[in-house]
């Protein structure tokens, strides 16, 4: 017997907690002996893991089953298969849902534009290092336009990066943050429902993205500015220059960053 | 607003001079349906016609750019739903264009005129606009997309068989 998930082997899996967006994870148990007898499928922490569903079409060697996974923080749980003397083990570890940092909070406010000016996994020209650096330089532009006059970049009286973040016409759909605007909003939680969906292939590549957005965001340390005389803004490359005054640096991950000489 | 957008475009056709501006001189275009990585350009309007159109008959505008590091993107001119949207090369699928991380609403994303963005990492300027649509209509490619269903009333429950 072998246990599968969308048609690969796995003795072991990484889950996160079952809800509206997450739903039960599909398994199944294959090379089912018929004359074996029974099969069990049992859960060894059911508060953590409950075995669903279990299935079996007549003359098939096949098991369909499904795993509702439950609460945080998380733990283990051994989900074994058992046929006259013979048994199997899955191990299932629950990992706790991925969130955003509160969004009245400067990380909350960062990861959240992090999150919408940077190149996502759903361009299909996505290198996490890339977009990771490019969130690195997008939160550098951040605490520039902060440290350097913000009347310039349209936060006169800008004490904190939300202030900043929150300029009139700075940052597509955060002029009203806390609140931002329903495509904004859409968006954001689009890619969170990946990053926790444990039945879509995508979710490995979103929970980096996401996670990446976070770590940028509460980073404690400055992050190095590339650019000698400092980043102050990116524009979506190919459509043209922040103004006059600002002076192209580099093209990275579909965005283009700009310094002030 | 759409005497704006429609005069927008009449400053565009008029002005055969207009190009894209100087820092983007090293973008070369393309047309999206010859590219796989914008497969189906018209199952994608139609999905967004579907989602925020609010008209039967739709005009759209699309012409992609390939730039001087490899990159590749396209712009979206639509002229009923007074935008023009970024589109991305999708990692599977089509791309959803109600996703897309630039929405440009036209006339609010445009500045004033006279004026600059002032540092503003989406809005752009009249002439940028006027120069996007101008090489759009000699270089890109037009579609037509027809909402479905537009002014049809949903069947009443008790007409439901």
């Amino acid at each position: 017997m072998n246990f599968q998930r969308n048609s690969i082997t796995v003795t072991s899996v990484v889950l996160h907690p079952t809800g509206p967006q997450n739903p039960a994870v599909a398994f199944e148990l294959t090379a089912v002996q018929q004359n074996m007898g029974p099969v069990s499928i049992q859960s060894s922490a059911v508060h953590l893991v409950r075995v669903d569903g279990i299935h079996q079409n007549a003359h098939s060697t096949t098991i369909r089953f499904r795993l509702n996974i439950f609460s945080s923080p998380g733990g283990t749980a051994i989900v074994t298969a058992t046929q006259g003397h013979t048994s199997l083990r899955l191990t299932v570890s629950v990992e706790a849902a991925i969130t955003l940092p509160d969004r009245n909070t400067i990380p909350g406010a960062v990861a959240r534009l992090l999150m919408s000016e940077a190149r996502g996994p759903a361009n299909g020209a996505y290198v996490a290092a890339d977009t990771l650096r490019a969130m690195q330089w997008m939160r550098r532009v951040l605490e520039n336009r902060l440290g350097n006059d913000p009347a310039q970049f349209a936060a006169p009286h800008a004490t904190n990066v939300i202030d900043i973040i929150k300029a009139p016409n700075q940052f597509a759909g955060f002029s009203g943050y806390p609140n931002y605007s329903p495509q904004t909003r859409d968006r954001l939680q689009q890619m969170l429902d990946l990053a926790n969906n444990d039945g879509d292939r995508r979710q490995a590549q979103y929970r980096e993205f996401v996670r990446n957005a976070i770590t940028v965001a509460q980073a404690a340390t400055a992050i190095r500015d590339p650019c000698p005389t400092g980043l102050y803004g990116w524009r979506t490359q190919g459509s043209a220059s922040p103004g006059g005054r600002f002076v192209q640096y580099q093209n990275l991950t579909g965005n283009t960053f700009y310094t002030l000489p | 607003m759409f005497r704006f957008v429609v005069s927008l475009f009449a400053i565009a056709l008029f002005s055969g001079g207009l190009r894209v501006l100087p820092q983007e001189s090293n973008q070369q275009a393309f047309r999206v349906s010859a590219d796989l990585a914008f497969s189906q350009p018209r199952a994608v309007l139609s999905q967004l016609v579907g989602r925020k159109g609010n008209v039967r008959r739709n005009n759209f505008c699309v012409i992609g750019y390939q730039f001087s590091d490899g990159n590749k993107s396209a712009w979206v001119y639509w002229r009923e739903g007074k935008a023009i949207i970024l589109w991305e090369p999708t990692a599977e699928g089509i791309a959803d264009l109600t996703q897309t991380r630039r929405y440009l609403r036209l006339p609010q994303d445009i500045v004033a005129d006279g004026t600059d963005p002032q540092g503003s990492t989406y809005r752009v300027t009249r002439q940028w606009v006027n120069s996007l649509i101008s090489d759009c209509q000699t270089r890109g490619e037009k579609f037509v997309v027809t909402k479905r269903n537009h002014g049809r009333k949903a069947p009443s429950p008790r007409n439901k068989k």
